[in-house]
């Protein structure tokens, strides 16, 4: 064994040209295959912080029937309890609790469907990033009597400009039509054109005055220090409290998972034609290498080495070179998936134009973890050592006196 | 020569050209598959939504409101479809926004006046029904999302009133019979949407034969650009203007672009493993034809005569691996044709809830063949420029040895 393992090392580095390019193939397919994995990680990611840290933060808290009814009456009753126990959690990092409506919005030109967000500004703005989608005017102007921030779609649909005067129509905790009349005081635009048509942010207060005359609250959302703790938080706050449910996001945004799930398995089956071409690769010149080896094999089996050798030398062959390439593929996507975290891949570049779709970023930032490292080696060392399969049984085929001869 | 030479050593030649052919099959798959996903997703979005391409009114886009509805009559389909035969058929709707009520609760509402046979025909309207039918025109009633309907709290059999704005400021209201509810996987649309009878609508609006989206279905979805070009000259002199779904859409166009621009990367990563499998197999080849060449140059052949030789032997192989590689990855992309890829479990069972089939569909496009095929076809003739090279500089003694 020892005799066999000198000699296929030996074998290798025989034919440098032709080993080095076995092992290029092995470092291009585990690039390769580092690349997508990161590729398809960075694209989730984003897309997901995106839309946690605009809106939806990591967990948040409904009266148990709000999120299917939407009733004003369905408001969060121990409030004040909650914001107490958030407020001495150590894995909370911030949160803010809004008032939300249905309702319509009325201009001059035309009528509306709407879906009102009453925000406390400041809290808003530590919880979430949404006031960095304004465009124009200012988010929630303190100078105005009831301010309004709307999105760019609804104001071009309602004909008005910053400073005009808009009329939000909805139903009070008492189910009776309110109307207030309310001043456009910014512009915003996320990307999503759907909300930016059916979405405006107003003062809380301003709100829960016209609704309730009285503070109300029907969402708490909270942000955490790290996303993984959302579960546990969310349970606990369950157990304590009775006449509301906290959710995660992930429970809370369907859209999102279908998102992830899609985009995964499109990845999926990239991943197996990337394994397929690289399969191929070194199926192909294993089996070149194998018919010109033909004549230095036959004589090696004249010489009594029998065929379970010969098959094993080929064979740890292939595992020496395959692991070598490995590990500088694995060094190579390292570096580069590296770099492109480090410095973002910026779509723009390559697609010109903005991209700013569903949520997606134009600059991508890919990475990649442990265990997926190993799980794309092992993927490379499996699909390569099966194509070196097909070459060293090939060579078991060998009559060892034709070949000599010719 | 360079033919002889290729059958001379057959095995060889069929090698190069297998892995010429596997890449190309690769390259090919997975251009069909990338395509193919874009598509189904255009599909989807546009039956859900919009359609291909609408007629609307020329102030309706920035102004949606009853006041720019416009006349639509026999005579304005027939003029359409005489002069296009390659839109298949016409969907009028009126759409506006208005206040619904049941007993006691109130709610913003999308309201829709269809004709049920035509939308059913264009998206599957009626499947999504969970209860009660849609009924004829004129009969006053109406179907609700389920999610609507849980709101007002009212089921099928109850009275739903309306209550809004109608053509010029007229107020407009009615009173429905609930006839059916209807479920839809977007929460906002299920909690807003109602469907009338498009006669019902213009009679409550006071907007009688009038519409404010004309949806034009096309024959082929590659018609498209085509047939709105020529309808904006037929329909100019009413007014009214032809809208594409890139206009009405645009966000989902940037999706496909999106998406489009992640699958070229992927490609771009596959034909470096690619290029890697091929070069391995010419390299090898080149090293076993050393001898071959040392002597070829030593009886006296000139170089550059060798070379070129060589290099039209590498040619042929390339030409021969991607057409074996067309007729190949025509089976495999025909195979996944008929049989799309399966979506299981979670995946499966959340596309279905967006009222999409499950499956991944790959594409036929003879413009995927000839960019692939031309794609591979460089990527090979760069790399056998290498054995041309080696030819090139060629020391003839050592190579004899």
């Amino acid at each position: 064994m020892k005799m066999l393992l000198s000699i296929a090392w030996r074998n290798i580095w025989r034919h440098p040209g032709r080993s080095g390019v076995l092992i290029a193939s092995i470092v291009a397919g585990m690039w390769a295959g580092i690349m997508v994995s990161s590729w398809a990680n960075g694209l989730i990611e984003q897309r997901v912080n995106n839309v946690i840290n605009e809106e939806l933060t990591h967990a948040q808290i409904h009266h148990p029937e709000f999120l299917t009814e939407r009733e004003p009456g369905m408001y969060i009753e121990p409030h004040d309890e909650i914001i107490t126990f958030l407020e001495t959690d150590s894995r909370v990092q911030s949160y803010s609790s809004r008032t939300l409506l249905d309702g319509m919005i009325q201009s001059a030109a035309t009528t509306s469907g709407v879906r009102i967000f009453g925000v406390d500004k400041e809290m808003e703005r530590e919880t979430t990033t949404f006031h960095q989608n304004l465009t124009e005017g200012e988010y929630l102007n303190s100078e105005l009597r009831n301010p309004v921030f709307i999105g760019q779609k609804l104001i071009n649909k309602l004909n008005v400009e910053i400073g005009d005067r808009i009329v939000l129509t909805f139903q009070n905790i008492e189910n009776e039509i309110t109307s207030g009349a309310f001043t456009v005081s910014g512009v915003f635009r996320t990307g999503q054109n759907l909300y930016d048509e059916q979405t405006v942010y107003v003062n809380r207060d301003d709100l829960s005055d016209l609704v309730a005359n009285r503070p109300l609250y029907h969402e708490i959302t909270i942000m955490l220090h790290d996303r993984e703790q959302g579960e546990e938080l969310v349970s606990d706050i369950n157990e304590e409290f009775s006449g509301v449910t906290a959710e995660t996001w992930i429970e809370l945004s369907p859209e999102m998972r279908y998102m992830t799930q899609a985009s995964g398995s499109y990845m999926f089956y990239i991943m197996i034609v990337i394994l397929f071409a690289l399969a191929f690769g070194i199926l192909n010149t294993m089996t070149m290498a194998i018919f010109e080896r033909m004549r230095e094999l036959g004589m090696l089996m004249a010489i009594g080495m029998n065929k379970v050798r010969v098959f094993t030398m080929i064979m740890l062959e292939s595992v020496m070179l395959t692991l070598t390439g490995a590990a500088v593929g694995m060094f190579v996507g390292y570096l580069t998936v590296n770099y492109f975290n480090r410095n973002g891949l910026d779509l723009t570049a390559i697609g010109g134009d903005s991209f700013e779709i569903w949520g997606y970023g134009a600059v991508v930032y890919p990475y990649i973890n442990p265990e997926e490292y190993l799980y794309v080696m092992f993927l490379v060392i499996a699909t390569a050592l099966l194509a070196a399969i097909y070459p060293a049984l090939k060579a078991l085929k060998l009559v060892p006196g034709e070949v000599v001869r010719e | 020569m360079a033919w002889r030479n290729l059958w001379r050593n057959k095995r060889r030649t069929l090698i190069t050209v297998s892995s010429i052919m596997f890449a190309v099959v690769a390259a090919l798959f997975m251009e069909s598959l990338g395509q193919g996903t874009r598509q189904q997703l255009l599909d989807n979005m546009t039956s859900f939504q919009t359609g291909y391409i609408q007629i609307q009114d020329y102030r309706y886009r920035d102004e949606p409101s009853p006041d720019n509805a416009f006349l639509y009559n026999d005579d304005l389909e027939q003029k359409i479809l005489s002069s296009h035969e390659n839109a298949d058929y016409l969907i009028p709707r009126v759409e506006t926004f208005m206040l619904a009520a049941g007993e006691e609760i109130t709610r913003g509402a999308m309201v829709l006046g269809i004709n049920i046979e035509k939308e059913d025909q264009f998206n599957q309207l009626r499947d999504r029904l969970t209860e009660g039918e849609f009924s004829r025109s004129g009969q006053r009633k109406a179907v609700l999302g389920e999610g609507l309907a849980g709101r007002l709290n009212l089921a099928v059999g109850d009275t739903l009133v309306l209550l809004g704005q109608g053509r010029f400021g007229v107020t407009a209201s009615g009173l429905f019979e609930v006839s059916g509810l209807i479920e839809y996987p977007i929460r906002e649309m299920d909690n807003q949407i109602v469907y009338l009878s498009l006669e019902d609508m213009q009679w409550m609006i006071s907007a009688e034969e009038m519409v404010t989206n004309l949806v034009v279905v096309p024959e082929h979805t590659d018609q498209v650009n085509q047939i709105a070009t020529s309808l904006s000259q037929t329909v100019s002199e009413n007014e009214l203007r032809v809208l594409t779904w890139q206009e009405m859409m645009p966000e989902l166009i940037e999706a496909i672009e999106f998406d489009e621009l992640s699958g070229r990367i992927m490609l771009w990563i596959l034909y470096v493993v690619i290029g890697f499998g091929i070069f391995g197999t010419i390299l090898t080849m080149t090293l076993e034809r050393r001898r071959e060449f040392g002597i070829l140059l030593s009886v006296g052949m000139y170089r550059s005569k060798l070379a070129f030789v060589v290099f039209i032997e590498t040619f042929f192989i390339s030409i021969l691996g991607v057409l074996s590689g067309f007729t190949l990855g025509s089976l495999v992309i025909l195979y996944f044709y008929i049989n799309p890829i399966e979506f299981t479990g979670d995946m499966a069972e959340l596309m279905n809830d967006f009222g999409f089939e499950a499956t991944m569909e790959v594409t036929f496009s003879p413009e995927i063949y000839i960019l692939q095929g031309a794609a591979i076809f460089i990527i090979t003739t760069i790399i056998c420029l290498y054995p041309t090279l080696k030819i090139a500089r060629m020391n003839i003694l050592e190579s004899k040895m």
